[in-house]
């Protein structure tokens, strides 16, 4: 037991003063006049009972502890062990790039550091911080040396390159503040070379803190990284380019490629590595190439597997694709065809044609008029279609199949009531892509749009674009499986009103078609672990479908995610989905050790550490007190005997 | 503020009766709240109101008989009447050290209760026509008046209880006795004492009344803190009549002290009642109504 203010101690003389008192104690000088003493004379000669007896020597008693007590809690009480010893200050700055996953260096630094640590007493001091991505304290200095220890235990390598130098300077400046005998950073990293890219060496850390580094640990024999590939689709299917870096001697690797996350391999193929040499190699990968897909191409593990892996995502691009149904019989012109064909070489080009006997291309935009396209086998194709995440462009002529068709979605139509004026479009929704895109240039283009009659789309089903005279939605959205359907609720002929004619008729087709191509689009990223991703299109749920992250909860996510580990990452957004291939970071890979001396030590400063003005114990023995405050249990008991005298004396006067 | 004298039949307030400074008006307010008067006797002969009829019989004063009862019925009947007797009433007051004794402010001492009380007494003896007198109990009888009826001796009996000489140490044994052998027959004594004295020399003198025919009332008078000793710090008590002190820690020997002063009453009790006579306890907070009830209670019976 320790005291931080002894001299207090001296107080506890005041234990005698109850006793004093108790001893010194006088009758009062002035009397008390009573009528007679005649019975008060023999109950004089009655001592204490047993009772009495005890309860006033406990009395006494707990006086004399409260005073005690108290001169206790005034010095401040403490466990500190001996504060004469020189105290430690340890921070284990730990590495957890990927490059320690390489053979067994994770676990031979961890108890070389462990070792260098030692074990802490009294009011030593230990922390443990991680260099990847930034430095992060897992636990700051504290005396509380267990729970670092748990962080220590619980760390582990993951997938991001780390630089050093930030990291001990974090660290240093920590010590710095500390006040300790020894200040000590214990490096736990590989001295990969990278570790010290950019360091400046001759800014050393702050006086009086020292830098343990661990031995370089042995080169390893077979090391090789895949790093990103691409893919881009050929006749038969995709070919894949998939650059290999080999970091050591010559070797023979198995290369394989999975898709989808399957666990049987699609391709494999045996790779000659030439010494020190990154190769990239063509592999054609079978399979349709009109549908997305992701890959993963994985060697046979080396002594460094992090890197063993990368991911691929496949994306279709069919741009420009438009499915043109026939234009239904009785018609006098086509029209759409015309139009269509007439914006064909604007951008974005359309390459038009029918819509093919088997399955939709689903990176493609099908313009439908006819009711035969919503009846038997080419309803069947279009729901297909659809479901895929195709694109429809829909002009209602009320046909028996296309009502049909419409009402198993949830839309039905309701004709327009026959009226003397004619129907107009109007009410636009100005902010909706299409029709900024339209009124881009000039409004005219939205106005004049004038029809004999017509279909209301319904409100409940539909997100209108445009309205007719009776407010009812005129031009609207909806979404079938996962793709899109624009709709007309009215039919681009002659019959219907003069708008085939008008000078809005051709940049609405364009336009339309190029929307709906723009919003099949999704964005492929590539990424590295530990850098962070910005996510357009507000929150949405991110999670692995690939990689070592798999498996693992989707997580909410707005503005931007920073993936940790590599994989293939999937983002839903209401019905938009965007997959993410996130590699590690190749520089990362080259275990290659710093080979030029040890510049390193330069950052341990030769100027003496400087004197604190409090003494060091000093300050040891306050943070000791305020670790464990035993005074505040000294006055809590000091009340407790407090209430317990009360007790026991006004008993004894009652 | 000046003090009020309370109404007949009142409500008697003892801090309203201590505020009065005359003995006098004290009394009268204890004499207004019993609502005593004159009083009957038991005893029948030649009056004006009458009691009962007997037959005659010869030798009874012919002036008594009743002619009328006589007429109507053939028969001679004495008519009886309720005779008026006045009774000898001797007021002893006990004038010792410890009677000057209030625990405290507002507070009326035991003698200037005793006082009170007794001035009661004469007032209520007065408008019965009884006979009163007075002895102060100190070192020896003092102020020794005979039971009289006269307006002289009443004024002397109220000259005696209004300023009454304080003695110190009082043998009360010695002092009673003396009273008894002063005394005429058949008196009423009523003692208004805190009997600090020997039961024996109580009883030997309770004895000696019984024998020559007296009545007793012993009016035992105590202050509140003398029964219930509630004091609470360490002190030097000093006896009031001796001045001696003793050290002495109340909370210690309260028990003990307040059973032997219950246990001293008592016995006093049981002498006087084993007598006859009546014993009451008064405190000097509480109203003695009793102690008055009882002495008419006692003048009814014995008249």
């Amino acid at each position: 037991m320790n005291w931080l203010f002894p001299g207090f101690l001296a107080g506890a003389l005041a234990v005698g003063l109850p006793f004093a008192l108790h001893l010194l104690r006088r009758w009062p000088r002035r009397p008390v006049v009573f009528p007679s003493l005649r019975f008060l004379a023999p109950s004089s000669r009655k001592t204490e009972n047993w009772w009495q007896r005890i309860r006033r020597w406990l009395v006494l008693a707990l006086r004399g502890a409260i005073f005690a007590i108290l001169a206790v809690a005034f010095a401040r009480p403490f466990h500190g062990g001996d504060l004469t010893r020189p105290n430690r200050a340890v921070v284990i700055v730990i590495d957890n790039s990927f490059s320690l996953q390489a053979g067994g260096r994770w676990t031979e630094l961890r108890s070389w550091a462990r070792e260098k640590a030692g074990t802490f007493e009294g009011s030593d001091r230990f922390g443990v911080m991680l260099m990847a991505p930034q430095p992060t304290w897992l636990v700051a200095p504290t005396t509380e040396t267990g729970r670092a220890w748990q962080a220590f235990a619980a760390a582990k390598p993951g997938w991001l390159t780390a630089r050093a130098e930030p990291a001990l300077r974090m660290a240093g400046d920590a010590l710095a503040a500390i006040a300790a005998d020894h200040r000590e950073i214990i490096v736990l990293s590989d001295q990969q070379r990278l570790n010290w890219s950019g360091a400046e060496f001759s800014q050393p850390l702050p006086p009086g803190v020292a830098i343990e580094f661990p031995e370089i640990p042995a080169p390893v024999d077979r090391q090789a990284a895949v790093l990103a590939p691409t893919l881009t689709p050929t006749e038969q299917g995709l070919r894949a380019s998939v650059p290999v870096h080999n970091f050591t001697d010559a070797q023979k690797r198995v290369l394989r490629v999975y898709r989808d996350g399957g666990v049987t391999p699609i391709r494999e193929e045996n790779l000659e590595l030439v010494r020190q040499e990154m190769r990239s190699f063509d592999i054609n990968l079978p399979g349709p190439s009109d549908r997305a897909a992701y890959f993963r191409f994985s060697l046979d593990d080396d002594e460094l597997p992090a890197d063993d892996s990368a991911y691929a995502i496949w994306q279709p691009t069919e741009d420009g694709a438009l499915l043109l149904d026939r234009e239904p019989a009785g018609t006098e012109a086509d029209f759409v065809a015309i139009a269509l064909d007439a914006a064909a070489n604007l951008k974005p080009k359309l390459k038009i044609s029918s819509p093919p006997a088997g399955e939709w291309p689903v990176r493609a935009v099908a313009v439908l008029r006819n009711d035969a396209s919503f009846a038997g086998a080419t309803a069947a194709q279009l729901d297909a279609f659809l479901a895929a995440g195709g694109s429809a462009l829909v002009f209602a002529r009320g046909g028996t199949a296309e009502q049909a068709w419409l009402a198993a979605h949830g839309a039905v139509l309701s004709p327009l009531p026959e009226q003397g004026e004619s129907w107009q479009v109007h009410d636009w929704a100005l902010d909706h892509p299409l029709v900024a895109a339209l009124s881009q240039r000039r409004l005219e283009v939205l106005l004049g749009w004038e029809f004999k009659g017509g279909w209301s789309l319904p409100a409940t089903t539909v997100d209108p674009i445009a309205h007719w005279s009776d407010e009812t939605a005129a031009i609207g959205e909806i979404r079938v499986g996962a793709g899109r359907v624009l709709f007309c609720g009215f039919s681009p002929d002659r019959h219907a009103g003069d708008w085939p004619v008008m000078p809005s008729f051709v940049p609405f087709l364009h336009q339309s078609a190029a929307y709906l191509m723009r919003a099949q689009q999704s964005a492929i990223v590539v990424g590295q672990a530990g850098q962070t991703l910005s996510l357009a299109g507000g929150s949405g749920q991110w999670r692995a479908i690939e990689g070592p992250a798999a498996g693992g909860p989707a997580v909410d996510v707005a503005g931007s995610v920073v993936p940790m580990a590599p994989g293939v990452y999937e983002l839903v957004q209401g019905r938009d989905r965007k997959l993410f291939a996130i590699g590690v970071p190749p520089e990362e890979s080259d275990l290659a050790p710093w080979d030029v001396g040890a510049p390193w030590m330069k950052l341990v400063s030769t100027k003496p550490a400087p004197e604190s003005k409090v003494p060091r114990a000093e300050v040891a023995a306050v943070d000791a007190e305020q670790r464990a405050p035993l005074w505040w249990w000294a006055v809590a008991l000091v009340a407790v005997l407090l209430l317990a005298e009360l007790g026991l004396a006004n008993r004894t006067v009652r | 503020m000046t003090p009020t004298v309370p109404t007949a039949h009142a409500p008697l307030d003892m801090a309203e009766l201590s505020a009065l400074t005359s003995l006098p008006l004290r009394a009268r307010c204890l004499a207004d709240a019993v609502g005593a008067g004159r009083h009957r006797s038991r005893r029948r002969g030649a009056s004006v109101e009458f009691a009962d009829y007997r037959d005659y019989y010869p030798g009874d004063d012919l002036r008594r008989v009743d002619w009328r009862l006589l007429a109507r019925t053939d028969r001679a009947h004495i008519r009886e009447a309720h005779e008026e007797t006045p009774m000898r009433v001797l007021l002893l007051l006990d004038v010792s050290a410890s009677m000057n004794y209030a625990s405290g402010p507002g507070r009326l001492t035991k003698l200037d209760f005793a006082r009170c009380l007794l001035g009661a007494l004469a007032l209520i003896t007065r408008r019965q026509r009884d006979a009163c007198g007075i002895g102060l109990l100190a070192a020896e009888l003092d102020g020794y008046l005979a039971p009289s009826t006269s307006p002289g001796r009443q004024r002397s009996v109220w000259a005696a209880l209004e300023a009454p000489a304080l003695a110190g140490q009082t043998p009360l044994g010695r002092t009673l006795w003396q009273a008894a052998d002063a005394a005429p027959r058949s008196c009423l004594f009523v003692i208004a004492s805190d009997f600090y004295e020997e039961t024996d020399e109580i009883a030997a003198f309770v004895r000696r009344l019984r024998f020559e025919g007296h009545d007793a009332m012993a009016l035992h008078v105590a202050d509140p803190q003398e029964e219930d000793f509630n004091f609470t710090d360490a002190s030097q008590f000093q006896d009031a009549e001796t001045a001696s002190e003793l050290a002495l820690d109340p909370p210690v020997i309260a028990a003990a002290y307040r059973a032997a002063f219950n246990a001293h009453r008592t016995k006093l009790h049981e002498i006087f009642l084993e007598s006859g006579f009546a014993h009451l306890s008064l405190r000097t907070d509480a109203p003695p109504l009793a102690a008055l009830g009882a002495y008419l209670a006692r003048r009814a019976g014995k008249a």
